[in-house]
């Protein structure tokens, strides 16, 4: 019988790096409109044609588009990250623990299927009367965590029954010295790919819901709040529906480039 | 043969019981959700014949919701599986253009690309309405008009993920079955293709299955942007209007109808899979 080595460290992959660039972007844009954005919250002339000072023109209400994008991309953003981590807290335990204990398992799945049950779940609880913050949480974090623990699950069972690790239990390290130093450096970059596809899905959930009426709702701004009051003068200002809604793509793309990058997979598979 | 038939159906009652429980028991029993004067049996009975106590529209909604969801099916399965298909035939280039194409795709948002498409076909080219439904008995083929665009945003973002799951069963093609076939003396690009399409025929039904279930619960976003007057939309309106006797009416026939057509398409596994079909056929 051969033993296989343990794997050599990966260099730098380029999807990795151009993917958390994009989103860094974006992220940095975002965290700016706390301190600054070009025109505030002034009130100009409602939809006006874009010019230099105004890049993207204004809304319905006389907003600066621009302006407006940088601030919604922040409430979408933080609440996309309360909803993943709160998914990962559960989720992963789980899963880990799951992996351990019963590591055979055909069960696969990818972010995206918490979509539909996110959207039902934001049908009940909108319903009901919640706030719009604990709408989109539920909506997140519900479907998120049964994910992310089926993810976590199937990226750690091959680990932990590896013939190294084995090895070097046989060897008398413990359990959790082996978890530390042989199973969590392969399992922290499969970890940080699930986190970054919560993260996105989880940006198109609240960007679905607040559409649908059922998540932020005005004066406050999201990015979905933003596609639902254009959808109104969308026939005269196409623009203020493509650039929310091309924030929204352009960031879950570049979360889910990096994800890709992140779980090693050969260009080719 | 028998197991599968057995779990799928099992699967399907626990779906709906499971799902008819809990709105029972979050939208009626809670303190807050306010039941009506009828005994809680009586209500909980009612909501799986469509009954809401007062007069409701989810039939004529349903005949929105149903054709929009299978039009989108349609046209998932036809161009997801289509593309999938082509990068299993011709690895190479197809292969690497259907990832590329089919991975984005899948993380559109479907009520965007409806707006998306609106601009485009209604907006600048006028071949299709930009909104609003013909009802199926003034004219059918204007109503199918009416579908045409909501169907496309909603089925191609499903067709992206369908690709790539189809691509995937060629991709994962087990190497000692191929050995085994190539043994044979079968020439190995005709044992790949054997290998993958015996894979993604078995897996098929089941991801229609779940696709068709995820298709008619997001219809309600498309509908909005085409203010289709759809069941998903009315489910919309009364969670806007915390309307909870509507809302856990529309949500249950929202759910069962999505279990029995998911269940449908699984058990077309017992024509696909030629084990199973050996089986049925004795």
């Amino acid at each position: 019988m051969t033993l296989e080595a343990a794997p050599r460290r990966a260099i730098i992959d380029l999807r990795v790096a151009f993917g958390a660039a994009l989103a860094l972007l974006v992220v940095t844009l975002a965290l700016v409109s706390l301190a600054w954005t070009p025109h505030g919250a002034k009130l100009l002339t409602p939809l006006a044609e874009p010019d230099a000072a105004h890049w993207l023109g204004t809304d319905a209400i006389g907003r600066d588009v621009a302006s407006l994008l940088m601030s919604a991309t922040l409430t979408t953003l933080l609440l996309a990250m309360f909803g993943t981590l709160a998914s990962l807290f559960i989720g992963v335990p789980v899963g880990a623990a799951l992996a351990i204990l019963r590591p055979a398992s055909s069960l696969t799945t990818h972010a995206v299927a918490m979509l539909p049950p996110a959207l039902l779940i934001g049908m009940v609880v909108s319903g009901l009367g919640a706030p719009a913050n604990l709408t989109i949480f539920l909506g997140a974090v519900l479907p998120g965590m049964v994910i992310a623990s089926i993810i976590a699950r199937r990226a750690l069972a091959p680990l932990w029954h590896r013939d190294y690790v084995t090895a070097a239990r046989l060897a008398g390290l413990r359990p959790l010295a082996a978890a530390q130093r042989h199973v969590l450096p392969g399992l922290l970059p499969q970890l940080a790919a699930l986190a970054l596809e919560l993260l996105a899905v989880s940006i198109l959930v609240e960007a679905s819901l607040s559409f649908a009426g059922l998540g932020i709702s005005p004066p406050g701004a999201s990015l979905g709040l933003m596609l639902r009051e254009a959808q109104q003068v969308m026939a005269v200002r196409p623009l203020l529906v493509l650039a929310p809604g091309a924030v929204v793509l352009g960031t879950v793309l570049a979360l889910m480039l990096a994800a890709t990058g992140l779980r090693g997979v050969r260009p080719g598979a | 043969m028998r197991d599968y038939v057995l779990t799928r159906l099992a699967l399907a009652a626990a779906t709906v019981l499971g799902a008819a429980a809990l709105l029972f028991l979050v939208l009626d029993i809670l303190p807050g959700a306010g039941g009506t004067d009828r005994p809680a049996w009586a209500r909980f009975l009612g909501l799986f014949i469509g009954d809401t106590g007062t007069p409701n529209t989810f039939g004529d909604r349903l005949a929105v919701t149903l054709p929009l969801a299978l039009l989108a099916l349609l046209v998932a399965a036809l161009v997801g599986v289509g593309l999938g298909l082509a990068a299993g035939r011709y690895r190479g280039l197809v292969d690497r253009l259907v990832r590329t194409a089919a991975g984005p795709l899948a993380l559109v948002p479907p009520f965007w690309l409806g707006m998306l498409l609106a601009l485009l076909f209604a907006g600048l080219l006028k071949w299709l309405p930009a909104g609003g439904f013909v009802p199926w008995g003034d004219s059918p083929p204007a109503a199918l008009a009416s579908l045409l665009l909501p169907a496309a945003a909603l089925g191609l973002p499903y067709a992206g993920q369908l690709a790539l799951r189809v691509r995937r069963a060629f991709a994962a093609i087990d190497a000692r079955e191929l050995s085994r076939l190539r043994a044979d003396g079968v020439a190995v690009e005709q044992a790949a293709w054997q290998l993958g399409l015996a894979d993604v025929l078995t897996d098929l039904p089941q991801t229609l299955g779940r696709t068709f279930a995820a298709l008619l619960i997001g219809s309600a976003l498309v509908e909005s942007v085409f203010y289709l007057p759809g069941l998903g939309r009315q489910i919309l309106a009364a969670a806007e209007q915390h309307d909870l006797t509507l809302l856990r009416g529309g949500l249950l026939v929202l759910v069962l109808v999505a279990t029995i057509g998911a269940l449908l398409l699984a058990l077309l596994r017992l024509l696909t899979d030629p084990a199973m079909r050996r089986e049925l056929q004795r």
